[in-house]
């Protein structure tokens, strides 16, 4: 199981706080979208760039977060540039890149714990709606350590059918696999009541 | 609080963090490709829209918000290994939102008949997935409404085949753990 996208190192970037961070990438992103002054935009993205290096973070891991998205971009220019003229392609493409690798920037270089500590934070004006903040942390971590469980269910339900020469088809595998995921639910949660989660 | 209440509340919690790593095990499937449609079909929808169906409205939402802020967390678990905060700025990252709105739908008007199970696939899955989609990807590509919806049109024959096929399985579940409609 990988941890996270979290890349350790000592950089200014590192050790600011992760809510000032979101608060940054959220005014970065409002920004980067109502310009469409391209040498500005250039000047955003070169300064980003220079932030990555500052972060202690490599080439090869940027080529990675942009690398999903390279395809849908040059489609995207190709397709701006046909429609609205070369400027527009280009400002398109500078935002959504620049916008993506400041994001990632901020992921790299914050710990997951420090995030979700942050999201919990976040969360909590919606305690009106019912939703406790602590509830929503353990949720999230829950669920992380729930995916290989996940995973190993499916694997046996898969091979339950081979063995039935049922034919190697993942998607009828799922009804038991669901089923099964349930009641471990059932018994999951009458553990963690045992130990005293939930009591308020 | 009696303890069957408190049980009854941390079960719907649980179940909301197990079929939220229930999509995102899905994720981990690699694409299958289908005959006649141009785009791999990922299975990480079928789980949303089951998350939907299996768990009504309300759990089905959490379900699919919890799976969501854990790829914020930076895990990368969308599929294509994708995560982080990044995967939320794409021209695509509006259909990511789009599966609260359709999770909701689908759990609202989810019944136990396959007939109505497909509609409310249908409806949720796709019409209430591209009501947030479409715009989202117009809005940040600069494209008209009717340019992002052609675009999206790719992705409409494997969402059509993921709704029929999830409506089955949530069906199948339904029979087989009457339990989970409680």
């Amino acid at each position: 199981m990988s941890v996270g996208v979290y890349h350790p190192g000592q950089s200014p970037l590192h050790r600011l706080g992760p809510g000032t961070k979101l608060l940054m990438l959220a005014a970065f992103a409002v920004a980067v979208s109502l310009t469409d002054n391209i040498a500005l935009l250039l000047a955003i993205g070169v300064s980003v760039l220079v932030a990555w290096n500052i972060a202690g973070l490599t080439w090869p891991q940027l080529r990675q977060n942009v690398q999903p998205l390279t395809w849908m971009l040059l489609a995207l220019f190709g397709f701006q540039f046909v429609v609205a003229g070369f400027f527009s392609a280009l400002d398109t493409l500078l935002s959504l890149a620049t916008l993506v690798i400041a994001a990632a920037l901020i992921s790299h270089t914050t710990r997951t714990d420090d995030m979700l500590e942050a999201l919990t934070i976040g969360l909590c004006p919606f305690t009106r709606f019912g939703l406790k903040a602590e509830d929503a942390a353990f949720a999230l971590v829950f669920a992380v350590r729930l995916v290989p469980f996940v995973s190993a269910v499916g694997r046996e339900a898969i091979e339950a059918r081979l063995a039935r020469g049922a034919g190697r088809n993942p998607l009828p595998a799922l009804v038991p696999m669901v089923i099964r995921l349930m009641r471990e639910t059932d018994t999951l949660s009458e553990a963690l009541v045992a130990r005293g989660f939930g009591r308020s | 609080m009696s303890l069957i209440d408190q049980t009854l509340n941390v079960k719907g919690l649980v179940r909301c963090a197990m079929f939220a790593a229930l999509i995102a095990a899905l994720g981990l499937l690699p694409p299958i490709p289908v005959p006649v449609i141009p785009v791999p079909i990922t299975a990480q929808t079928l789980g949303v829209m089951l998350a939907g169906a299996v768990l009504g409205p309300k759990r089905g939402v959490l379900a699919v918000i919890i799976f969501l802020g854990v790829v914020l967390l930076g895990f990368p678990l969308l599929s294509g290994g994708r995560g982080g905060l990044g995967v939320f700025f794409g021209p695509s990252a509006g259909f990511l939102f789009g599966w609260i709105a359709g999770a909701y739908v689908i759990g609202l008007l989810g019944a136990s008949s396959l007939p109505r199970l497909i509609i409310a696939c249908g409806l949720g899955g796709i019409v209430a997935v591209y009501l947030v989609g479409v715009p989202w990807m117009a809005a940040v590509s600069d494209m008209s409404l009717s340019q992002a919806l052609l675009t999206s049109m790719v992705f409409l024959p494997g969402d059509a085949v993921k709704a029929i096929l999830a409506a089955i399985t949530a069906r199948a579940i339904q029979r087989g753990y009457p339990a989970i409609m409680t």
